[in-house]
């Protein structure tokens, strides 16, 4: 028995010093030492809505860590500054509006070599933008509506993810109340969410081209409302071009004269690679809100990444109509760097 | 004639190490063989477990060596930027890469003393202690 523990110890121990050793840092490798990993990553946009000031704004500065101890002990944290307005025409220089915002805590449970209970505040399963939203990994400066306007995109409490050998990804997760540090509203997340419950289903076909479904069940907060969602989502993944799409429909259990009981939408987006740093994008939107607002909005853009973990975007959305939610129309442009 | 032989050596041992692509784990694993397309789930963080056996902790070489390059273009057919991609994601998703050794003493000296462990070496032999899970020819 001593033994055993002894031949644990001393496998644990080469563990932690594998763990630490260093290759050369390249960018977006973030910093490992022992059984800690540190990285995050940046945005900086410059926007320049049709008919508004244009503005520059550090969107994001995001920090995470975690730590590996042992098969129950896994902690992982997220923590971001984000919207903080550095200029904006005809103002002052200075940050402005920045919201701190606790994006993920949690730790993970392995419970066997399939199955993971991870308990706290992660990242809701409903498509895959919502899980990889870090800005240098994703294509566009703006985020699609359909990834984020409908439903929770957050779940504060259990979340349990089974892996099959044929790489079919199960989560089941349940919120019992509200949302831990909620993030503040704007207008493409209008509310907030408590009792929140969801099943998803990712089928990887292979490394990357995957087909997913999820539904989720959430009451709206302070109000007497309740609702469904179902999303559609995927990727398909070629050597010169690829294609990634996400449908919601929202059912909503109560209506009143100014609101709809559905709310719908769905994007494709196109992206062509000219070669490892250069990409084109195009992307169609719609999105129709229980308000019976609706937007139809086209984005062309275009993509230098000279390393993976760095980005440089430029886009122009085109919409049909200005509304009080989603995109506005004009110019913008980012650089994203995950360190 | 001293001098001749001195250079020859030390060109020969300036030259990389040649020989398959040999897939091997600690002695006391269950398995005897593992199929490339396991091996690439395994490396790629996709399952811990083989059939019937469970804690696999695969064990890699530093990028840049000649037998990680190997390992990338025979097993899991992924270029450095695909592969590299990959990792930010998963990274981000809170998932960790395999852990590193630095050269192959280390890589079989791990095999040896870890449950579970495998890795690759650019070998023709298979070293003592350890047990050849899978050979591809070079």
């Amino acid at each position: 028995m001593q033994l055993g523990l002894k031949k644990s110890l001393y496998a644990s121990l080469l563990i932690v010093i594998a763990s630490s050793t260093h290759a050369e840092y390249t960018v977006g490798d973030g910093f490992e030492t022992g059984n800690v990993f540190l990285s995050g990553y940046s945005k900086v946009a410059w926007e320049a809505p049709t008919g508004k000031p244009q503005s520059l704004i550090l969107d994001d500065l995001s920090f995470f860590a975690s730590v590996s101890v042992n098969q129950y002990i896994n902690p992982f944290i997220e923590a971001e500054i984000t919207k903080a307005q550095f200029w904006q025409e005809g103002d002052e220089i200075g940050f402005k509006n920045s919201k701190l915002v606790l994006e993920r805590l949690y730790n993970d449970v392995l419970l066997n070599d399939q199955v993971t209970l991870r308990i706290g505040k992660s990242l809701a399963p409903v498509g895959e933008w919502n899980r990889i939203h870090a800005a240098p990994l994703v294509w566009t400066t703006n985020r699609p509506i359909t990834t984020r306007y409908s439903f929770s995109e957050s779940v504060s409490g259990l979340n349990l993810q089974y892996t099959q050998q044929n790489n079919n990804v199960f989560h089941l997760y349940y919120q019992p109340g509200s949302e831990w540090v909620p993030k503040p509203n704007d207008k493409n997340r209008p509310r907030d969410y408590e009792q929140v419950a969801g099943v998803s289903f990712d089928n990887y076909l292979s490394l990357e081209n995957k087909l997913g479904f999820s539904v989720q069940h959430a009451d709206v907060k302070n109000s007497n409302v309740s609702q469904w969602v179902f999303s559609l989502d995927g990727q398909w993944k070629n050597t010169q071009f690829d294609i990634e799409y996400q449908t919601t429909y929202a059912k909503i259990d109560y209506h009143s004269v100014q609101s709809n009981s559905e709310e719908w939408g769905g994007y494709i987006q196109g992206i062509w690679h000219f070669n490892d740093q250069w990409h084109a994008i195009v992307r169609p939107e719609y999105f129709l809100t229980r308000q019976n607002d609706s937007q139809t909005s086209m984005l062309y853009g275009l993509v230098y990444r000279p390393q993976p973990a760095i980005s440089f975007k430029l886009e122009y959305v085109d919409i049909n109509l200005k509304q009080s939610f989603g995109f506005s129309q004009g110019l913008f442009a980012s650089m994203a760097v995950l360190f | 004639m001293k001098l001749h032989c001195l250079l020859l050596l030390s060109i020969l041992t300036a030259l990389p190490a040649y020989g398959d692509l040999l897939i091997i784990g600690h002695p006391d694993l269950v398995s005897t063989s593992i199929e490339p397309n396991e091996l690439a789930d395994i490396f790629l963080k996709r399952h811990a477990s083989l059939a019937g056996e469970h804690g696999i902790l695969p064990v890699n070489r530093l990028a840049n060596s000649s037998a990680r390059t190997l390992f990338e273009n025979l097993v899991l057919h992924l270029s450095e930027r695909e592969i590299k991609q990959y990792w930010l994601k998963l990274r981000f998703k809170g998932i960790r890469p395999p852990i590193v050794q630095e050269s192959d003493e280390a890589s079989i000296l791990f095999i040896k003393k870890v449950p579970g462990a495998i890795t690759y070496i650019e070998s023709y032999t298979v070293p003592e202690g350890t047990k050849l899970l899978l050979r591809i020819e070079n």
